[in-house]
Parts: C-alpha cells; structure tokens; sequence
C-alpha cells in the first residue's frame, strides 16, 4: 500500500484537473483543435488513473452505470443530433442552431454540441468496457 | 519535407511486414498496427506538407482564403482511421488473452483445433 | 420524403442497435426491439426499392454539403437490390436466431451487434464514397469479429484468429489503396472519381486499381486468398454463420462490381481479363475443396467460394447480359446459401453434430426438413426450374457469346461438380440409413420455430425461379444503370457537373 501513496495523492488531485479539461477540450473543438472524441480520450485517462492508483472496481463503480450503457446513451445522443434535421426536411447531419441570450452572454447551441458530448460519452463508455473486460481475465 | 515522410513511410511498412511475417500473434498484431501508422502518415502527406492555417472562415472573413488553408479531408480521414485502429487493436488484444488462455500458446501454428 | 428513406437502412439498425445497447439488462425488451428493429428495416428496404425501381437513382449528401464534398448515399437499383436482399436474409437470421442462441451470447451482446452487422452492410451498399465505404467494411468486420468469437471455445478462438488476421490485412491494403488515391485523384467520391479518372494516365489507374483488387478480392475470398473463409465460418453457431454465409463475402463482390464498372475502367481489356482467370481459378479451387471435405459446414463453406468466382466471371465479361448474370446469381444465391447454413442448423440441433458420417435417417424422420433441404441445394446445384439454373444460365449463355470457350468448359465442370458435392450432403445426412449418431444428445428444441426462417427462404427461392423472367429483367436493369456511368454521375453531382 505504502508505495501507492504518492500515486493516489497524485491521483486525488489530477483526476478533476484531467476531467474539467476533458470538458474544455470537448467544448472548444468546435472552432478549434479537440471535440468529443480527444475529450472523451483525456477523460478516460482520469479514470485509468484513478483506476491504477486504486482499483479496477471502483473506478468502475465511480461511473455509477454500466460502461455500456454510458456508450450506449453516447451513440443515442449523437445519433439523435444526426437525425433531428431530418424532421425539417435537410438531410441528416445538417448543423441546426439556437441563438439566446443567458445571464447577459450570448449563447449559441445547435446540434453539433450535442453530437461532440455523445461521442465523449461514447468514448468514455467503450473505453471504460475495454478496460473493465481486459482486467476481468 | 515530403521525401522525407516517405522515406519514414516505407521504414514503417517494412517494419511492420517483417513482424507480420512473425508465427507469433503478438508481433503480427504489433506489425498490422505499425502499418496502419505508416498508412495514416501517408494519407497525411498526401495532403502536402506545408505550413497553413486550419480551413476555417474567421469572423471576420466572408470566404475561405483557399492559398493558405490546408486540405482538412486528410485528417478527417486519419482520425477517423485512427479511431478503428484503436477498436481493433483492442479487440486484438482481448483476442490474444483469450487464445492464449484457451490454447496455452501463441505461436499460429500450433493454434490448430479445428482442421 | 426521399432522404429518410434513402437514411432509414443505416439509421434504424443504428437506432436498434443502440437502444439494445442502453437497455441490455432487460431481456424481453431487447428481443422486442430486435425483432421490430429487424421488421422496420426491411419496410424501409422494400420502400426504398420500390422508390428506385420506380424513380431512378437517389442520391443526397449528409448535413446538405453540395456532391463531391461530405457524405454521400446513393441507391441505384443495384444497391437496393443488395439491401432488400440482405434486409431478407437479416430478418429470417433475428427471427432464427430467436429459436437457437443461447443465454450467453445473449448476454454478451449478440443481438446489438446483428444490428451493427447489418448497419455496417447497408452502409456498404447504400455509400457514394470509397472511404465511407471503408468505414462501412470496418462497422461490419468488427462486428463481425466479435460474434464470431462469442461463443469463446478453442474452436472458435482459431477460427476468429485467422480471420481477424486476415481481414485486417485487406483493411491495410484498403487504406493504402485509399491513401494513394487520395494523393493521385484529390478526391474519394465514387461519381467525382469517375469523372477524374477517365482522363488520368491508365497505368496509373490500373496500378491502383490492383491494390484495391486485392484489398476487395481478401474480402470477398477470391481465390489465393481465401483459406480465411473455410476456416471460420462453420464455428459459430448457426444464426451467425447463416448471415456471414449470405453477406459478407458478397459485401466484397458488391464492392468490387461497383468500383470495376464505376471507377476503375481505363484498361477494361487488361484488368478485366485478371478477374476473369481470377473467378476460373476460384470457381475450381472452391468445389474441389468441398467435394473433399465431410462437415456439412465446411462444403458449404468452400461453396462459397466456388460461387463467388462465378459472380466475379460475370464481372470480368463486362458485357451486359454477363453484369446482369453477376447481379441475378447475387441475389440467389444469398437466399440460397444463408438458407442451407440455417439448416445445417437445424440438423446439429437435432443431432447433435455438423459431421457427415454421424448423420443419417433424416429422409425418413424429417420429410419437411428435407423437402425444405432440397429446394436450396439443387437450387444452387443449378437444377432447372430453381432460381440456381437461371443465374449459371445467363453466365454460360454471355461467355458463349464472349467467346471465352475454356472459361465456360470450367463453369460447367464446376456446376458438375456443385451438384455432386450437393448429393453427398443429401445421401450422408438425409438419405443413409446408418450413422454413428452423438451419444446422449438431446435435442434442445426450438427447431420448429427455426423452421419458419428455412420455409420463408426456401420459398422465396422458388419464387425466383418461378418469375425468373421479372427478376431477369430486374437484373438487366441494373446491369444497363451501372454500365451507363452518366447516370450515375449526375445522379450524384447533379446536372451541370
């Protein structure tokens, strides 16, 4: 246990940092480089880490669900994102957005957003599966 | 600079044909990943290999100023890429446990059942 | 109205898949799902055919980019075609599949991944662009991969290695291919291509060409690569095998039909003429490699190969009547072989065994089963009037015309030898009256319900043979679409292009 000690302080302090940028590399991959798929990647990493530095079962049990069903919830997301155009009459995958204003910032959401977050989810739920089954043996 | 990343290219490819043509399942896995860097990196160059901006209109900008902006179809391909080698390469590995606990080797020619 | 359906064969399987996905824990609503899944699809395959065969080609690109920038899904008549057949072949597969998968594989996903198989293969054929297309082929390999080792026994895990190896391979060959194009053409939209590369230098074009015949020809088991093939498709059970059976080579054929008469046409003499000693070559290897196997699998295994060289021969005649032989013998011969695989299925459920020489009796305990047994295999025997004898028909009827004299003698030799091999499934399974039957085997149940897929396929097949003079038609139809490449081409990149 002793020899853990430094990686688990390690860990109690990166693994917030790792995920709070994971959601800033997710949200700035619009115009810039990163999206959900780095995002989703880098948030893994936290939860391998966190993973290394205590166990395999409480890293699972830190995603309260069912990795699966993070990536399925992920595929769901972003597939709505690719077919609520449809219902408009564009074809799938066209950007649809919603301008307002919130707190005197203006605010511009639209479906790409939404497609980005499913893939992090995506991400992830698959890379959380991988590792949980390859530990499993 | 392209002659360059063909050179690395063709390192790539030869190194990993010669893993592949290893019995052992680890190495022709490690082999087929090493290509399929060699290929992303090839995709990539086809791109050309100079210095420009990222395709995207500024704010302040109505068209896209074609002379500078990169060809971004390339890396859109490579991540994409990417992204299935990834899938593979774990699916690979989980295979690799698997035959090796089923069948105790993982040399492929002594991994003969069913013939 | 037209850009929902031409979605819907990739979206609702997604749709199915996914929802599977999120509620896997719940059994009774999976199987729901699935079957409504299963349903939804084939509606929206019959629609989307119905529309193409009655409007012409669709063509719309993702996220409303004009043609040769994004995602591009076109349906011509050949697509819809592969569609609707394996949208058949899918639903009769979850419905069979129902009656004999197992908790476990269950458990671990089995039926979220049909889902993504079937994504993956209508994503193939419905695609305008070669890398979708690769894309398509990986949905589908991995997909693929995973179900093949499901079941995790020694058996398996050897099968799924070659294969998985294999296959990734071709995926290499695929990309590179892919790559190079990419830097020689500067664009990966199938329509753009063609129009970029009638003008290109054709060395350079067939040269590419090659890589991509390569890539293609691991897929769909052409003749020096094709011992992936016989070595994993009689492990899985039989739900799994029936689908890989009718689809997944034929992804391959598909691919390579589409990329020969589209794309790659600058040295028709040249590169055609490679198909052709190709599909002779494949034809021959295949049936003498049944004739010697005694696993009811394993011949039907090597059948495919055989049969795939005889869709390839039509393809490498490039005439129209040969196109439409190639397209005619697809689609029977899907139905046909996912068909016999089913019932190979059925068998082992019954016995207890996939070997010949532990088989027997059937004839006389199973009069339905074998009546259904006979359909299929004297269909793809060729025997006159089942759907089989039309399709090898116009293929020897066009290379008579094409004066190819050698490369029918050996079309013929290997119908001979089909119906030959075929016999022996039928006199040691069905018709001996001795075996050396499993010890203790119970036969689990649910072959009844097995039996309803076996009847709807066995029927659709003497349905072809019954209107083979529609279906030719049909064929010949697409075969004239795909060689009028202008059609296609403004299809996609609309009129001023």
């Amino acid at each position: 246990m002793g020899e853990l000690l430094i990686l688990r302080f390690g860990a109690r302090i990166l693994v917030p940092l790792f995920l709070v940028y994971s959601l800033y590399i997710m949200l700035r991959g619009h115009n810039d480089a990163g999206g959900g798929f780095s995002g989703g990647l880098i948030a893994a990493t936290a939860l391998i880490l966190y993973g290394l530095a205590y166990d395999v079962r409480s890293m699972k049990n830190l995603l309260k669900v069912h990795p699966v069903r993070v990536f399925g919830f992920g595929l769901l997301m972003a597939s709505s994102a690719a077919v609520m155009p449809l219902f408009v009459g564009s074809t799938a995958l066209t950007g649809m957005w919603i301008d307002f204003e919130f707190l005197h910032t203006h605010i511009h959401l639209g479906t790409p957003m939404l497609f980005d977050l499913g893939v992090f989810h995506c991400v992830v739920g698959g890379v959380m599966a991988i590792i949980v089954t390859l530990k499993e043996y | 600079m392209e002659s360059l990343i063909v050179i690395v290219v063709g390192v790539l490819y030869m190194t990993g044909i010669y893993l592949l043509l290893n019995r052992s399942i680890l190495k022709i896995v490690l082999g087929i990943s090493i290509i399929s860097q060699g290929v992303n990196l090839m995709i990539f160059a086809s791109a050309g290999m100079a210095r420009f901006n990222s395709p995207i209109i500024g704010a302040n900008e109505k068209v896209l100023d074609l002379a500078n902006a990169v060809d971004p179809l390339p890396q859109a391909l490579i991540l994409t890429a990417i992204v299935i080698s990834f899938g593979f390469l774990a699916y690979a590995i989980a295979l690799l446990i698997k035959v090796r606990n089923t069948a105790d080797t993982d040399d492929v020619d002594e991994v003969r059942f069913a013939e | 109205m037209t850009k929902a359906l031409l979605f819907s064969p990739v979206l609702i399987p997604y749709f199915t898949a996914t929802l599977c996905f999120v509620c896997h824990k719940m059994k009774r609503t999976q199987r729901v799902l699935v079957v409504s899944g299963a349903l939804l699809h084939l509606a929206a395959a019959i629609a989307l055919f119905v529309q193409v065969r009655g409007h012409g080609i669709i063509a719309h690109t993702a996220g409303d980019w004009s043609a040769p920038f994004g995602i591009t899904l076109v349906a011509d008549l050949l697509s819809a075609i592969m569609v609707l057949v394996s949208s058949i072949i899918f639903s009769a597969t979850v419905v069979y599949a129902l009656f004999s998968i197992g908790e476990e594989e269950e458990h671990f996903f089995y039926y979220p991944l049909m889902h993504t198989l079937i994504l993956g293969i209508s994503w193939a054929f419905l695609t305008g662009d070669l890398f979708n297309m690769y894309v398509s082929f990986e949905v589908m390999l991995i997909s693929s991969f995973i179900l093949l080792g499901l079941r995790g026994g020694r058996f398996q895990m050897e099968g799924s290695m070659k294969y998985f190896l294999v296959n990734l391979l071709s995926s290499i060959f695929f990309l590179t291919g892919l790559g190079i194009l990419y830097g020689y053409a500067g664009t990966l939209n199938m329509a753009d291509l063609s129009v970029k590369l009638a003008t290109a230098d054709p060395r350079v074009v067939t040269l590419i060409s090659m890589i991509f015949f390569v890539a293609f020809g691991i897929k769909s088991a052409l003749f020096p690569v094709f011992s992936w093939l016989p070595a994993a498709y009689h492990t899985p059970p039989a739900a799994t095998s029936a689908i890989f059976a009718g689809l997944l080579t034929k992804v391959g054929v598909y691919a390579l039909i589409r990329s020969y008469t589209l794309i790659f046409v600058a040295e028709v003499e040249f590169t055609h003429q490679i198909i052709v000693v190709i599909a002779c070559l494949t034809m021959l290897t295949g049936v003498l490699g049944a004739y010697s196997q005694s696993d009811f699998r394993r011949i039907l295994s090597f059948h495919i190969i055989s049969q795939i060289g005889y869709m390839i021969w039509g393809l490498g005649m490039f005439t129209q009547l040969a196109l439409a032989g190639s397209i005619f013998y697809l689609f029977h011969h899907i139905i046909v072989k996912s068909n016999l695989f089913f019932i190979s299925g059925i068998v082992q459920n019954l016995h207890g065994s996939y070997k010949l020489d532990r088989l027997g009796y059937l004839f006389r305990n199973k009069l339905v089963l074998s009546m259904l047994f006979f359909i299929p295999a004297f269909s793809l025997a060729g025997f006159p009037p089942l759907s089989g004898f039309f399709a090898k028909f116009l293929l020897v009827k066009a290379g008579v015309d094409s004066g190819a004299y050698w490369a029918v003698i050996i079309a013929l030799f290997v119908g001979l030898m089909t119906a030959l091999s075929m016999t022996k499934i039928w006199g040691g399974a069905f018709l001996k009256l001795r075996n050396h039957p499993v010890e203790g085997h119970e036969p689990p149940g649910g072959a009844k319900g097995m039996m309803v897929s076996v009847a709807i396929l066995a029927t659709i097949t003497v349905l072809i043979g019954i209107f083979s003079g529609p279906m030719f038609s049909l064929a010949y139809d697409a075969a004239t679409q795909i060689l009028d490449r202008s059609v296609y081409i403004t299809a996609v990149l609309g009129g001023g292009a």
